[in-house]
């Protein structure tokens, strides 16, 4: 499969992306657009391609037996299919408070849901089995990873659910993700990372342990990272409470050096540990995500 | 010349530029609270917050300054007064002629197209005005101008019901802005009878005349009036040739009678429906006149009986005896009621009671201050007050009637014992006006006792005695009018109330006293009181009552003047033609700076809003 980057220039911009229709919509916008960059086209081969037929033994789902074939043989088989050798992908979502903040016309949770939606709607497409697991300081939302009709829509309507919870921490989730894994897979996480480094590297890093290709977007507001105030100002942290009065003018480097500290310290910790880590700017089109997902891909299908 | 302030107290809401100022000063400086996601990586600084000394955005206050003063100044409406406020641009007045004899439908449209001309004939940048008359004239489109305003306006005018008066177009002309050149333009028929009164126009107007030509044809109904149980309706040919028609005669809207009628060129015949005329209702006559104008082809009258006169007798029962008899028992219209009194029941309280047209004072027994405080209350609201000097009035009480120590007496009696003779001094006074062709009728009645009058400056002497004493003195007092005789009314002094002249003379009197015409329900078009609409047809009255309004039978004519004419009847008038307030209200309604100031306010709130979203 080829995943030659489109120009920057023929993307959606995340704000108008904002003002569309629903989540589906969205993510259809976003994955087509990307698709109609690349030369060759990812459906090639996509389909529910046959295999093979096996007895069926008991655990097997009763809806894959091929009943016609039961009919004229008086045996039971199931049908295997192609995509059923294909990897499952967890997508964990930050909801916490910290991530409905938004500058530029987006915020980061909707930045971030219409990155899992387009995501689902590519995995979808492709057959992969996806699920869902939205989080602030537990899980609040948990959809199973699964291939099925119908699947999707149940994700991505999840998904529009979803609203801005409370503090945020990955520690949980990511232990009860690492519990319920059966398979190798895919984990995508969309977080702003407000929380405690060592944590999220260690719980990721226990994941990477188990065998999942792992990609973390940290999605961050274009003003968290210029900073762009200048009289004086009151901020109020939106997880905490915590009122910081103070002079952007004079502690705008500051700011900028500890902001780009704390950045700098999960990419190198997260790449150490194999995992993909992207910088996803809320101003970022959305495709740029999709590009480092077929990365991630690649990698785990080689 | 200079700038003037139509209201000029609204400057004083430019002293709100303080106000922004103030806030500018007391302002604290505030740190807006930002909920920021990434609080954990800002770094405390201190801030200096402390009032304002000085105001911080010198430009922002400016413009909040600026669009105040724009807002006050618009308010304050100012215009360039004196004559250079509209120097070289010669106004131009369109007078139409709105009276009922321009309603032929020929006549209008031609002078609504003159009219148009008028208008478009203007010079480039001249402003003008169009003004509708009959009796008096209204402007129907301010000085502009916007041309496009000014024809609406002429072709939105319709003729009315009124007559012609060519001196209504001065009022318009004076609401110019004073010393403003001007040329009326008269669009008319040229009736002639408009030129009963002059054009009065300042010496910066010149009259122009654009004629019309009125309908050659017309009939009109000139008068409809009572003769005892007969109506008779006057019917006028006002055409260049003989006409027939049908007189129809209505009550109260069913016909009930018609006769056939031909008038010769000019002439005009009355038209009598014996036994018509009903005890109440409004009688109405119509002809038929083809071609014609319509508003004179009816006229109206009201049959209904009039408010009778309410006569108060105060005197002794013996003297009121021949008084209350003659009143009463005439048939007269309007009826007279009376109700008789001692004097002292004067003083009784009239409120919430019909108050009295005539007094007439027999006795001044009992008369006290309260009776005397009523009775002058009385005459100044417009009463009538008939004094019977006789054996009873008493000469002190006599002279404080009018009013206590205002030097207003009238009258001082002496007892002169001589028979006298009553001799009328002016027999078109309507006291006299039964006898007026024979006076001498008076000349058989022998006064033997009777009073000396003596009249103040300003006082009427009536009638007097053939001895020249004064008999009979009339003076006004307040909106009333008072007459004193110098004998009395109750046959002790003289006879008179045996007479036959008598009762026909106490009528006239109480008639002239009371001031009331004769037909108090019909006006014409021009001449309606207050609440009554200046429409032809029946009108009721906020007290119930029904009155009729008819058209001016001088417009009727067609009886045309010369433009010369018309033009020879301008006289300058007096430079102060108008209120100096109507003068700047139109001089200022001629500029309108005003707009031109809300214009740049709006324009400055709109730079304040962008400097203001400054980052």
């Amino acid at each position: 499969m080829t995943t030659a980057a489109p120009g920057a220039g023929s993307f959606l911009d995340p704000a108008a992306l904002a003002r569309l229709g629903s989540l589906e919509l969205k993510a259809r916008v976003v994955v087509e657009g990307y698709l109609q960059g690349l030369h060759r086209s990812p459906f090639r081969g996509l389909s529910v391609d046959f295999a093979e037929y096996r007895p069926y033994l008991p655990g097997d789902d009763p809806r894959a037996i091929d009943w016609k074939l039961f009919g004229r043989s008086d045996r039971m088989y199931v049908k295997r299919f192609e995509q059923e050798t294909n990897l499952p992908c967890h997508l964990l979502l930050d909801v916490s408070a910290s991530m409905d903040y938004g500058s530029a016309g987006i915020t980061k949770l909707h930045y971030a849901t219409c990155l899992c939606a387009a995501l689902a709607w590519l995995l979808h497409a492709q057959r992969d089995a996806v699920g869902l697991m939205a989080f602030d300081a537990d899980v609040v939302e948990h959809v199973a990873p699964s291939a099925r009709t119908g699947h999707l829509r149940t994700l991505l309507g999840a998904l529009e659910r979803l609203r801005p919870g409370s503090r945020s921490s990955l520690q949980r989730p990511l232990e009860r993700l690492a519990a319920a894994i059966r398979r190798r897979g895919l984990v995508v996480v969309a977080s702003d990372l407000i929380d405690d480094p060592a944590v999220v590297v260690e719980g990721l890093r226990h994941l990477r342990f188990r065998g999942m290709e792992v990609v973390v977007f940290h999605v961050m507001d274009p003003a968290e990272r210029s900073f762009p105030f200048d009289r004086p100002v009151r901020f109020r942290d939106l997880e905490t409470g915590e009122e910081v009065l103070t002079s952007p003018r004079a502690v705008r480097e500051a700011y900028l050096r500890k902001f780009e500290a704390a950045s700098a310290t999960y990419e190198h910790e997260l790449r150490r540990h194999g995992v993909d880590y992207c910088r996803m700017d809320t101003s970022t089109p959305l495709e740029f995500a999709l590009l480092r997902y077929f990365s991630a891909r690649r990698r785990m299908l080689v | 010349m200079g700038i003037s302030w139509l209201s000029p107290w609204f400057l004083l809401g430019a002293a709100a530029v303080a106000v922004p100022i103030v806030l500018h000063l007391l302002a604290r400086h505030t740190a807006p609270q930002i909920e920021f996601p990434a609080t954990r990586f800002v770094p405390e600084a201190p801030v200096e917050l402390r009032r304002k000394r000085r105001p911080v955005d010198w430009l922002l206050l400016a413009l909040r300054c600026l669009a105040l003063v724009l807002l006050a100044l618009a308010f304050a409406r100012p215009f360039l007064a004196g004559p250079a406020a509209t120097a070289g641009a010669t106004a131009r007045l369109v007078a139409i002629d709105t009276s009922f004899s321009m309603a032929g439908a020929e006549t209008w449209a031609a002078a609504q197209a003159a009219a148009a001309a008028a208008i478009d004939g203007a010079p480039s940048g001249s402003p003008v005005a169009v003004a509708g008359f009959d009796e008096r004239a209204r402007i129907v489109s301010p000085l502009s101008v916007d041309r496009g305003a000014a024809r609406a306006a002429v072709a939105a005018l319709r003729p009315g019901s009124g007559a012609t008066s060519y001196g209504a177009i001065a009022a318009p002309v004076a609401e110019l802005p004073r010393g403003q050149p001007v040329e009326v333009v008269l669009v008319s028929d040229l009736q002639r009878t408009g030129l009963r009164a002059a054009i009065a126009l300042p010496g910066s107007a010149t009259l122009t005349v654009r004629a019309v030509t009125p309908p050659k044809l017309n009939l009109a109904v000139e008068s409809l009036a009572r003769e005892d149980r007969d109506l008779v309706a006057v019917v006028a040919n006002h055409g260049l040739q003989a006409r027939a028609t049908v007189v129809r005669l209505a009550i109260d809207g069913r016909d009930v009678a018609q006769r056939p009628l031909t008038l010769e060129e000019g002439a005009s015949l009355p038209v009598r429906f014996e036994g018509a005329a009903a005890d109440r209702g409004i009688a109405a006559v119509r002809i038929d006149d083809g071609g014609g104008l319509a508003a004179d082809d009816e006229r109206y009258l009201v049959l209904d009986e009039p408010r009778p006169t309410l006569v108060w007798i105060a005197g002794d029962a013996g003297d009121a005896f021949y008084v209350d008899r003659a009143l009463v028992s005439a048939q007269r219209r309007p009826r007279v009621t009376t109700r008789t009194m001692t004097p002292g029941e004067l003083a009784a309280p009239i409120d919430g009671i019909t108050p009295p047209d005539v007094l007439v004072l027999q006795s001044t027994r009992g008369l006290g201050d309260a009776a005397r405080r009523t009775l002058r209350g009385l005459v100044e609201r417009g009463a009538g007050l008939l004094i019977a000097a006789g054996p009873d009035v008493d000469a002190g009480v006599l002279s404080q009637i009018p009013g206590e120590g205002d030097g207003i007496a009238i009258a001082q009696a002496d007892s002169v014992p001589r028979p006298a003779a009553l001799v009328p001094i002016d027999v078109r006074h309507q006291a006299f006006a039964a006898y007026a062709d024979r006076a001498s009728a008076y000349a058989g009645i022998r006064f033997e006792g009777l009073v000396r009058l003596r009249p103040a400056a300003g006082d009427r002497i009536l009638a007097r005695f053939d001895n020249g004493l004064p008999a009979l003195v009339e003076r006004s007092v307040g909106r009333g009018r008072l007459l004193v005789i110098a004998s009395d009314l109750g046959a002790r002094w003289n006879q008179w109330p045996l007479s036959p002249t008598f009762v026909p003379w106490l009528h006239d009197v109480v008639g002239y006293l009371a001031a009331r015409p004769a037909d108090e329900m019909s006006w014409l078009v021009g001449a309606v009181p207050d609440g009554v609409a200046p429409a032809p047809g029946a009108h009721v009255l906020a007290d119930g009552r029904r009155g009729v309004v008819n058209v001016d039978p001088r417009e009727s004519a067609i009886d045309l003047a010369t433009t010369a004419e018309v033009e020879a009847a301008v006289e300058v008038a007096p430079a102060a033609a108008a209120p100096a307030a109507v003068r700047a209200a139109a001089e200022e309604a001629s500029q309108s700076w005003w707009r031109y100031l809300v214009a740049a306010m709006l324009a400055v709130v709109l730079v304040e809003s962008a400097v203001g979203a400054r980052p």
